[in-house]
């Protein structure tokens, strides 16, 4: 986009300017984070209401429950890592690595959807825990638990999806760093939220035992 | 133009607004009658120190360009801020960003280490975990999503809803909750 540099000494309603110096595409994925992480936050603050006002069930044990969703977020926080690995080679010009780093991205976030989905698999067959019942007594606390972990669940598999269109685009010279780096930003933003959802929604659930 | 100027005057009446709201809650002696006058007055004092250093920033004569207001614009020149295209865009290095990764895990660690344990009270294991969690997003935006090295105001567009959603959490929701929780209900 160095048309952008020409373009700021153009008049802005002529087309000229780039706000905030940045080019348009990051700056609408920013503003579709912000707005993403909105309904994020709506859906977690109105969990952690529920969730206080009642008495919450803590039924997950730490062996497995809480080490396998460990194991979740290192695959995802590892996914994040080569993610920036694949940015930092588009930058540099390297296409092959680049297209490398973001297919092991995709990889990582599928194992992430894979193990995600074997844990609810085994929740609803072997602890009778369905978004509508469950046997801890919160009625809420299936419901709540599906949704915003499949909220984001669903962030993830598009997120996958996005960045195999990127990765075949790319390899062939469809698209540009800038997108590289624009695909990035969503999937650290998908990484980003799992940060908050993972303690609020498994540790805070810890069993005591 | 005339669009500019509309959202001038809205950022003053905010701004106006914001300080005659504090100013009476604190005046009239009526801060700590309430959480509710509590949270109101911050978030009032917030407003107007947002809206007045908006002006502020804005309106600086030293920032403005010679020509005057109407040059200003943005106010931060295009060229200091590279483009994703100059190479000079990835200043931060591989190792750094491995660094950042494992700052991650630790921080990770903790919180299950934590979990773990079960420290007193779910109180103080919300704060602790929220604190880390946060912690940790500030690293990934500021590192891996390039916050750091982009125009400031991306960070402000970050920081500003957040201050004010915790804010919002922390004096409406949670109280309202620990009430219905005393009430039994």
């Amino acid at each position: 986009m160095s048309e952008a540099h020409a373009a700021a000494a153009e008049p802005t309603w002529q087309g000229g300017g780039t706000p905030f110096a940045v080019g348009l595409k990051k700056f609408g994925m920013w503003l579709f984070i912000v707005s993403d992480s909105l309904t994020f936050s709506a859906l977690l603050i109105a969990y952690s209401y529920v969730r206080a006002a009642n008495d919450w069930p803590t039924p997950f044990h730490f062996f497995p429950s809480i080490v396998f969703a460990t194991v979740m977020t290192l695959f995802l926080l590892s996914s994040s890592l080569t993610m920036v690995y694949g940015v930092s080679a588009a930058h540099h010009g390297a296409r092959r690595a680049a297209v490398k780093w973001i297919w092991a991205t995709a990889v990582l976030g599928a194992v992430f959807v894979a193990l995600h989905s074997y844990e609810w698999l085994h929740l609803m067959r072997d602890e009778g825990m369905y978004p509508w019942q469950n046997r801890y007594g919160s009625p809420l606390f299936g419901g709540t638990f599906f949704l915003i972990t499949g909220l984001h669940m669903f962030h993830v598999i598009t997120g996958i999806a996005y960045l195999a269109i990127v990765a075949l685009g790319y390899r062939r010279g469809k698209w540009t760093p800038e997108d590289v780096e624009v695909a990035g930003l969503y999937w650290h933003f998908v990484d980003l939220v799992w940060m908050f959802v993972f303690p609020l929604i498994y540790l805070l659930s810890t069993s005591v035992d | 133009m005339i669009v500019s100027l509309i959202g001038y005057l809205f950022t003053l009446a905010l701004g106006i607004w914001g300080l005659t709201t504090s100013a009476e809650l604190v005046a009239r002696g009526a801060l700590t009658a309430s959480l509710d006058n509590l949270f109101l007055t911050l978030f009032a004092a917030l407003m107007a120190v947002l809206s007045f250093g908006y002006l502020a920033w804005r309106f600086n004569p030293s920032r403005l360009a010679p020509a005057g207001a109407a040059a200003a614009g943005g106010g931060v020149s295009v060229e200091r801020y590279v483009l994703p295209e100059d190479p000079a865009y990835e200043d931060a290095h591989i190792p750094l960003f491995n660094k950042i990764w494992i700052g991650l895990l630790a921080l990770t660690v903790i919180e299950v280490v934590l979990a773990y344990v079960q420290l007193a009270g779910v109180l103080f294991m919300l704060t602790i975990l929220l604190l880390l969690s946060v912690i940790k997003a500030g690293m990934i935006m500021g590192w891996f999503m390039h916050l750091k090295f982009d125009h400031p105001v991306f960070s402000w567009v970050v920081v500003v809803p957040a201050v004010a959603c915790i804010l919002i959490m922390c004096g409406y929701f949670f109280p309202d909750s620990f009430q219905l929780l005393r009430l039994g209900l």
